[in-house]
């Protein structure tokens, strides 16, 4: 008889533990199946030259970040100052992706904000944005020695995310690398 | 009045037809043969949209939206793929989260068993319940009910 009382507390309590749960998970997040894999090929002119070119294969040894982003992507100035500290006080080598974007205006925004990218790939198109996956900018990757992605941040790198978990694993794949 | 009428119905009606037709109209697409275009607009409705997640393809207005309908385009009617492999496509980058229909694979069977589960022991509990209910309101007759009923049935006695 107590049973009867019991039972549909215990599944009302099981319920409710599932759905705190999922209220703590972001479902922008979308995990992205590129993780562990080979960075995409691909071959594109930098923002400031457009006869200059840059693959992922120029960087092959080296460990290193890729930053989609734009000038027309509001959140990417919140996290330009994240990636300007990246750069010159931690010392990652941080390659952008300029994602379908004019060139005078990206120009003209890393001239004012500081440039904390090794180097810009200029995306117009938005293709190279596609065979990564890209959905909504910012986001990151963390591309090891070999040009396997290894980690992916989905919106801005925030200062916790990078000192916790970005550095670290920057710093160890490095370890690994060398 | 008629006129008027006439006039109210076809604005009804093309009000009705213009959100399927404006989904995806932001290029004019030719297609070899009717069946390619089932085909293209079938795939575009099966697969999620990144940026607005309860959107298709074929109903989102978000810009990456239409970058991947023109991918999609691109496979099946210009490269004549396959719909296996313009979904795979998708897949590969952007993971089993572009399917409204997930694959069946461990991760998913509680997804696509759960209901049945549910099913199962939903009826299970109420099959328990009507039985024992019924054990318990099921009165034993007398001897002298038994009788009684059986004489009422038999319609030759008066209720007394």
């Amino acid at each position: 008889m107590r049973l009867r009382y019991v039972v549909p507390l215990g599944i009302f309590v099981i319920l409710a533990a599932f759905l705190a749960y999922g209220l703590t998970r972001d479902p922008r997040e979308v995990p992205s199946p590129l993780i562990g894999k080979p960075v995409p090929a691909f071959e594109l002119p930098t923002v400031h030259d457009g006869s200059a070119r840059f693959s992922p294969q120029d960087l092959r040894g080296q460990v290193w970040l890729l930053n989609v982003w734009a000038t027309w992507c509001v959140s990417c100035r919140q996290e330009h100052a994240v990636l300007m500290e990246a750069a010159n006080e931690h010392g990652l080598r941080i390659v952008g992706l300029d994602y379908k974007d004019e060139r005078p205006e990206a120009i003209d925004w890393l001239a004012r904000r500081g440039d904390p990218y090794a180097v810009t790939a200029f995306d117009k198109p938005g293709r190279v944005g596609i065979d990564l996956g890209v959905y909504g900018v910012p986001e990151t990757y963390v591309i090891d020695a070999d040009g396997v992605i290894r980690h992916k941040v989905i919106g801005p790198v925030t200062r916790d995310k990078l000192t916790e978990r970005i550095v670290p694993l920057v710093r160890e794949l490095q370890g690994a690398a060398s | 009045m008629s006129a008027r009428r006439r006039l109210a119905s076809l604005l009804l009606a093309a009000a009705v037809a213009l959100p399927g037709a404006a989904a995806a109209s932001d290029t004019i697409r030719e297609f070899d043969s009717q069946a390619q275009r089932d085909r293209y607009y079938e795939l575009l409705e099966e697969l999620r949209c990144l940026v607005c997640q309860n959107q298709s393809l074929a109903s989102s207005d978000a810009d990456l939206a239409g970058d991947l309908r023109d991918e999609v385009y691109r496979l099946v009617v210009t490269e004549h793929r396959s719909n296996e492999a313009a979904i795979d496509f998708l897949v590969q980058r952007y993971g089993d989260f572009v399917l409204y229909r997930p694959p069946v694979q461990p991760s998913t069977w509680l997804l696509w068993f759960g209901p049945l589960i549910m099913l199962v022991f939903g009826g299970g509990t109420l099959a328990f319940v009507v039985r024992r209910r019924r054990a318990a309101t099921d009165p034993e007759l007398s001897e002298d009910e038994h009788a009684r009923a059986q004489r009422l049935l038999s319609g030759d006695d008066e209720v007394s």
